[in-house]
């Protein structure tokens, strides 16, 4: 369930999982001691933020190294921004954004390891109703969706943040925030039908998941 | 969302997937989301869309934890290529914390420091940049041995690569940047040349002082030298071969001993650098060397 929530706690999605924290108002306090120069504040600070930042560069980039090198650099962003950092928004949510920008600079930068185009993803056909879906098939399926929408889907489903938060953190109205969502999910449904065993329902919805997603954004 | 009817009519006559999805996230508006709840009750092909949507928001919220499993009637799990697991986990944050740690400030542990000094990472721009020397480096010679490490396979230097950064007299405020990319990269005029120049490498590290915690301030994290360098390795595991259908700009791999320990170079065509020729410095746990204003190379050093 989304919305506001305490902060430090995990967070059930629409699909019932448990989530990622989104961070704690305790932050603040380790951001404090930070500014003042508490460098074993600053220790804790990055310990606290590393999982959730791994988390988001891990599945925005779909590769371990680069997320090893994204989370990294959006530690490095999060140092050197820290004192920009006015506490208008929560600690974790401006993380958040930097961390995927990271992660965007990371895709940007490792472009030899692009993903083919959704349209012409070859979905693994698995026979048998009962055959389960792998993990491993699920983070390929994701790391194929476009970049903007694959952020939107990650910072929901996997974060757990709201509308308003994913809105912020991706500067980007909450319609379209909502739209990429959707979009986003409904282009995972094909690969997940087609996990199930139902590879022809598969083929047709992965046409029309991906003329959505060719669309453009909804305001 | 604010007028369900809308949304109903978008989707001839049922929901469409913004609705559906903003419904299992509890973010519509509420006598939106009470209608939306109600149409889907009575409609069935509207609550099979809500439970495929729900199932794959499940399913990417399943990712949240290495090793966890998925849940649901037709999903199992198995580990997402995690193979040190949780512990492995704790050790790369442990390893990226400690390095970020050491990239901010040259303060003592303890002691406190300046945010807003750490070197950048090259993540804004994407400009790989050198670093000074390390005065604590220490001899390779003698690390190499004392550890019993080999010294790795050589790396390569990257797009973006700011090579004026990258001499010995570079920005001292230059970003740790250790991961390197190959996208256009430099090229030798032989194996020979590459050996005799990172034997000069080496020299001159070992000159640099006295000896220090390996890796020194400048340094990132091994973990994702390690990482990078064995994907390398696996990415031009036929480079050797290609070079000699593909002819000089192929990229190629070249033998080389480094302070008697046997290494292994990749080089790459097509890097343009501005760096001045035969500088050298260290980049995180490489050498890196500039030869003749268009060549480049980084040698993993080894610890």
């Amino acid at each position: 369930v989304a919305g506001r929530r305490p902060s430090g706690v995990d967070q059930v999605t629409a699909g019932g999982a448990t989530t990622v924290s989104g961070g704690s108002d305790e932050d603040m306090a380790l951001v404090n001691q930070v500014r003042a120069g508490d460098r074993r504040a600053l220790e804790a600070l990055l310990h606290g933020q590393y999982p959730r930042l791994w988390a988001v560069c891990r599945q925005m980039t779909g590769h371990d190294a680069d997320a090893s090198d994204a989370t990294q650099n959006a530690m490095m962003a999060i140092v050197r921004g820290l004192p920009g950092f006015d506490g208008r928004s929560r600690f974790a949510t401006w993380a958040y954004r930097v961390a995927v920008n990271a992660s965007l600079d990371e895709i940007r930068r490792r472009t030899r390891r692009a993903t083919d185009p959704l349209d012409e993803m070859t979905l693994p056909v698995v026979d048998g109703a009962d055959q389960g879906i792998d993990r491993v098939q699920i983070d390929a399926a994701l790391r194929r969706l476009p970049p903007d929408y694959r952020a939107a889907v990650v910072l929901r489903d996997l974060c757990g943040l709201d509308y308003a938060e994913i809105a912020e953190v991706l500067e980007i109205p909450p319609g379209t925030v909502r739209s990429r969502i959707s979009r986003g999910r409904a282009a995972l449904v094909p690969f997940l039908d087609a996990q199930a065993g139902h590879p022809g329902k598969a083929k047709t919805r992965q046409s029309s998941s991906s003329a959505a997603l060719r669309s453009g954004d909804r305001p | 969302v604010t007028d369900l009817s809308d949304a109903v009519r978008q989707g001839r006559g049922h929901l469409d997937d913004e609705v559906i999805s903003a419904l299992l996230d509890d973010e519509l508006p509420t006598v939106v989301r009470d209608q939306a709840d109600r149409h889907r009750s009575g409609c069935a092909r509207c609550r099979q869309r809500s439970d495929e949507l729900g199932r794959a928001a499940m399913s990417v919220a399943a990712l949240a934890v290495p090793g966890s499993a998925l849940t649901g009637s037709a999903l199992t799990g198995s580990a997402l290529p995690d193979p040190a697991g949780a512990a492995g986990h704790r050790s790369r944050a442990d390893l990226a914390v400690a390095a970020v740690l050491r990239a901010c400030a040259d303060a003592p542990a303890s002691g406190p420091f300046t945010l807003g000094e750490a070197r950048s990472s090259g993540t804004d721009t994407g400009t790989v940049r050198g670093l000074r020397p390390n005065p604590r480096a220490g001899s390779l010679r003698r690390r190499t041995r004392g550890a019993g490490v080999l010294v790795g396979v050589a790396a390569v230097v990257g797009a973006g690569l700011a090579v004026g950064g990258l001499h010995s007299g570079a920005d001292p405020a230059g970003p740790p940047r250790s991961v390197i990319l190959a996208s256009s990269l430099g090229s030798f005029s032989s194996p020979t040349s590459l050996r005799s120049t990172l034997e000069a490498t080496v020299a001159s590290i070992d000159a640099t002082g006295p000896a220090g915690a390996p890796g020194g301030t400048e340094s990132v994290p091994c973990h994702q030298e390690a990482a990078r360098t064995a994907e390398l390795a696996a990415a031009t595991a036929a480079v050797p071969a290609a070079s000699a259908v593909a002819g000089p700009e192929a990229n190629f791999a070249a033998p080389v001993e480094l302070s008697g320990v046997p290494a292994e170079v990749f080089t790459f065509p097509r890097l343009s650098v501005a760096g001045a020729a035969g500088t050298v410095t260290r980049v995180g746990t490489y050498a890196v060397v500039v030869e003749d204003g268009t060549c480049a190379v980084v040698a993993r050093l080894g610890w």
